[in-house]
């Protein structure tokens, strides 16, 4: 009977074979400690800020804790509300959209009211945008979103705090000058961030130069900046939001950390 | 000796080709997202010698600020180099990033085995830098231009040495 395979021909595929084998075996051993799928970002998680910082305060627990006495406070707080823009139809002349809510799909034309509440002001081939206590909502096409809801909380904060807000007239132009020329900003205050187990709980200001708007507007070397009009900031993106959107605000809130104290600077921006 | 080169080489190309570069480039997708940067959209093309990856979203959290036209992994096991090309920054960000990274290349070498070294040009200037293994330590040094002024965020961390403008970071 003559042999398939001669020992020649089979020490050649050994030889051929056998690392290959190893590499893939190797390869293969690799895999459980890979991930197999792609890391995608986050969606922007908005959270009434009171709700994460005064969650103690809520229970009177820092009074009991430091002996500061505390005040009852009830706020409007815009709490985020899920929703997800399903579709939207567009024929040159009519354009409406779907947006569910998670419990119900509804179809919302241009212009008109979505819940009595929000109006539809936009819409484009992928977003639709809403308009409700002064503010706009953008959805984006296919992605989870949020469309906010003004609600009454009550929380206890400091005396002093709840006595005596600081508040400030912050002209415009200075918003302007600051936000277009960054090199000015950065010569007068130098932000550095603070990091707790790993994530960003604020943002120290390390430096101050006198007689600036910045000083003049109650920041202090020191200041640990935590939020921005009630949310927090716990990353480079919530600070760039806040940033971006400093020019189309009537009003802003920096929450800060003085002393471990919070303490809220209130800044009406006149026109 | 002849066989055990044969083999040795063999089993070098094995590797190559059978490496998961997909799951490895989704490792490395992981771990840069403990800076908050996230890459979205990319189409992923596993090659038989390199991994490209074409026309991804750049992310900071959930903020689009810019995007990426090309990454291409050559993990060649001795000699690895991962090359971006077309980074571009939204011209919101104008103010703080500069408009665009033309290219960047990190690439590992058995022969430093505890460095990974980086050069680019960007629309501040060519930089070169390294990555210390040893002490996590993130080195890059700029050529001092002109233009650097328009990036005052990026001139405010960097300090002067006689070598240019450093920026350092551990992580």
């Amino acid at each position: 009977m003559k042999l398939l395979f001669n020992d020649h021909t089979l020490r050649t595929l050994n030889r051929v074979a056998l690392p290959l084998v190893i590499a893939m075996s190797i390869s293969t051993a690799m895999l459980p400690f890979l991930k197999s799928t792609s890391s995608e970002s986050p969606q922007i998680e908005i959270l009434p800020f009171y709700d994460l910082y005064h969650l103690g305060s809520l229970f009177a627990l820092r009074a009991d804790a430091n002996g500061v006495s505390m005040k009852k406070v009830v706020r409007d707080v815009l709490t985020p509300v899920p929703h997800r823009l399903n579709a939207v139809y567009s024929d040159g002349s009519h354009a409406f959209i779907a947006i569910n809510d998670k419990t119900s799909t509804t179809f919302v034309d241009y212009g008109t009211l979505y819940k009595n509440l929000y109006r539809l002001v936009g819409i484009s081939s992928n977003s639709a945008v809403f308009s409700a206590y002064g503010k706009r909502m953008t959805l984006r096409l296919g992605e989870e979103g949020s469309l906010s809801l003004k609600e009454k909380v009550t929380t206890y904060v400091p005396e002093q705090n709840a006595a005596a807000p600081s508040n400030y007239v912050l002209e415009r132009s200075t918003i302007e000058r600051y936000t277009d020329n960054m090199g000015e900003t950065w010569k007068n205050i130098s932000i550095d961030e603070v990091v707790k187990e790993g994530k960003i709980t604020g943002f120290r200001v390390s430096k101050i130069t006198e007689g600036t708007a910045f000083a003049l507007l109650g920041i202090q070397k020191g200041d640990i900046i935590t939020g921005i009009d009630n949310k927090p900031l716990n990353s480079y993106a919530a600070a760039f939001a806040a940033y971006q959107n400093a020019l189309r605000r009537s009003a802003i809130k920096i929450t800060v950390l003085r002393n471990n104290q919070p303490k809220d600077l209130e800044y009406e921006i006149s026109r | 000796m002849k066989r055990f080169f044969s083999f040795s080489a063999l089993l070098v190309i094995g590797l190559i080709v059978f490496l998961p570069k997909s799951n490895l480039y989704y490792s490395a997708e992981e771990a840069l997202s403990s800076t908050h940067l996230y890459l979205n959209g990319e189409e992923i093309n596993d090659r038989l010698l390199y991994l490209d990856i074409r026309n991804a979203s750049l992310l900071l959290d959930s903020m689009m600020i810019g995007s990426v036209e090309h990454i291409r992994f050559i993990p060649l096991i001795a000699f690895n180099r991962a090359t971006i090309t077309g980074i571009e920054f939204s011209g919101e960000f104008a103010s703080l990033f500069p408009e665009g990274i033309e290219h960047v290349s990190f690439t590992y070498t058995l022969l430093h085995p505890l460095t990974v070294a980086i050069t680019g040009q960007g629309g501040f200037g060519p930089f070169q830098g390294e990555i210390d293994l040893s002490q996590n330590r993130l080195t890059l040094l700029f050529e001092p231009s002109a233009v650097m002024r328009s990036y005052p965020l990026l001139l405010s961390k960097l300090r002067k040495s006689d070598e240019g403008l450093v920026y350092e970071t551990s992580f």
